[in-house]
């Protein structure tokens, strides 16, 4: 295959799969849920937590 | 002809930039979890653990390394989530940041860059083994089997890039899972081998003042977490769910990593107790702490963990190399980083300047990290234009002045250089304000960057980065 096909090639491929996506019943993966982003949040703010005590010398 | 094309549509699927549909993803949550540990699992986390260790306590050294990671790691996955859902990786929604011709250069650079790691990876790979076969009585001559040696681990390595994500997924799963089993051993082994008490009661040296010292271990910490971020968001697009894509994610980077940089950090300290100084090399110090039978658990350790790091960093990174460059061949890319790493192997520049090369790619990376998750979750709010992302005819959002989205570049130029000028220089490691005692330097350019592109979009200059609005098709 030479380079002109190799592009139109996925150019195509491209087109078709988003056409498909655009389609109302494709079923895009599950979203992330709530409990998710408060249990990123809740690390985040535990280990902030931790680090500030290292860096005032609360834990030594 | 109509089977070449269709295999090559599949090639282009799994290691090329077309999306993946929800359909065709193959990778559950232990799939991800166990291929990305194995890639983040190699002998520079012991590398890395010993370096922190000789400067902080015990309790400091857990939380600098657990904590910066995580709360870094944990950010900046969260690009994840868009590479689930659309099936694209991290380098395809950059093209709305930096524009096309600003991915191409910064993809190729920093996987120019990501390179210099799988060298270091090899290097590590053959001095164990040089000091693994010493330990046995064999006597192998350094300066034919080191690069011979590192040579061979980037050819082994690039046979399972070449496999792609099937052989690395099976690969992983027999792998890592034993990895995991080694590091629990390792560490069960370090605590019975020399007290706990004995090791918490080791004094750090310090680097100035106690809050510049754990900063500058910090720094290290940061630019090891950040050094993910660029690869992180391209196995993802093969995982199922948005959940599992982005817990196995940061599970592995921020947990799994961190847990073996620990556990280099554990038994470096156990070898000052024990020898009266610091060793980072993992054979060296199990067959020190543990006797020479324990060498062949090590053997497990470096060989596997190594070759794997190699086969799925080659992968990821000629995955990044595509996304700007998306008509050059898989295979060929494959290719020519093997004589890369290669020649970098050999060559040796970046092992004797690890500290400075992982810093100063983190300045790149940092503000790469700030700008997208900013533009994800506040400037685009979790929304993309895929026709103008892969360039549709009629879809034009994403073509800027040149091929270059000038503010995205800007913000990354800035932040750059406020970081280097300003907060922490890499190349001379000088801490040039009390900043970095807040944010280290890596941290910073990270912040700064995603806080001039924020505020950028509140400017004017939001008609110039938003034209892709009335173009929301596919959400």
């Amino acid at each position: 295959m030479n380079q002109e096909n190799i592009s139109e090639l996925i150019d195509r491929e491209t087109e078709k799969r988003l056409q498909i996506m655009q389609q109302p019943d494709y079923q895009f993966p599950a979203r992330i849920g709530k409990g998710d982003v408060a249990a990123i949040a809740a690390a985040i703010v535990v280990c902030l937590t931790l680090i500030v005590c290292c860096m005032t010398g609360v834990i030594a | 002809m109509k089977t070449q094309n269709a295999d090559y549509i599949k090639q282009e699927t799994i290691t090329g930039v077309v999306p993946m549909l929800s359909g065709e993803r193959k990778y559950s949550f232990w799939d991800l979890f166990l291929s990305t540990s194995g890639f983040a699992i190699a002998t520079w986390c012991y590398t890395q653990g010993a370096y922190v260790a000789q400067y902080l306590s015990f309790k400091q050294m857990l939380i600098n390394i657990f904590c910066f990671n995580i709360v870094w790691v944990l950010i900046e996955c969260l690009p994840v989530l868009f590479g689930v859902r659309y099936g694209i990786d991290l380098w395809v929604w950059l093209r709305s940041v930096l524009g096309i011709k600003g991915v191409a250069i910064f993809a190729t650079v920093i996987s120019v860059a990501n390179f210099g790691w799988y060298a270091v990876d090899a290097q590590l790979f053959a001095s164990s083994m040089i000091n693994l076969f010493a330990n046995f009585g064999v006597m192998l001559t350094a300066p034919f089997w080191k690069p011979a040696l590192g040579v061979l681990c980037v050819i082994l390595g690039t046979l399972i890039a070449l496999g792609g994500p099937e052989v690395i997924k099976w690969s992983s799963r027999i792998l890592v899972t034993a990895l995991l089993g080694v590091g629990v051993i390792i560490v069960v082994l370090c605590f019975t081998s020399v007290p706990l008490a004995q090791i918490s009661a080791v004094q750090p040296a310090l680097m100035g003042d106690k809050l510049t010292t754990f900063m500058l271990s910090a720094e290290g910490n940061v630019a090891f977490a950040f050094s993910w971020s660029t690869q992180a968001v391209v196995m993802p697009r093969l995982c199922r769910t948005e959940r599992s894509g982005y817990w196995a994610t940061s599970l592995a980077y921020g947990v799994v990593a961190p847990f073996f940089v620990a556990a280099g950090g554990i038994m470096a300290l156990a070898m000052f107790v024990r020898c009266g100084y610091y060793e980072s090399d993992p054979t060296t110090m199990l067959a020190t702490l543990c006797g020479p039978g324990f060498a062949l658990l090590s053997l497990l350790l470096v060989a596997f963990a190594n070759i794997g790091t190699q086969g799925v960093g080659s992968y990821v990174n000629c995955m990044i190399v595509k996304s700007g460059l998306p008509k050059v061949s898989y295979r060929l890319l494959v290719m020519i980083a093997m004589v890369y790493v290669s020649l970098l192997t050999v060559w040796g520049w970046v092992m004797e300047h690890f500290g400075t090369f992982i810093s100063l790619a983190a300045y790149i990376q940092g503000p790469i990290i700030g700008m997208v998750v900013v533009d994800y979750l506040l400037v685009r709010k979790r929304k993309l234009s895929l026709k103008s992302v892969y360039f549709m005819k009629g879809h034009d959002a994403y073509r800027y002045t040149g091929g270059f989205n000038l503010v995205g570049l800007g913000c990354l130029v800035l932040s750059f250089a406020l970081g280097m000028l300003f907060v922490y220089n890499p190349m001379t490691g000088t801490v040039q304000s009390p900043i970095f005692l807040v944010t280290t330097g890596s941290g910073f350019t990270a912040l700064c960057g995603g806080t001039l592109y924020g505020l950028a979009s509140l400017t004017p200059l939001r008609r110039y980065m938003l034209r892709d609005r009335d173009d929301l098709e596919i959400i």
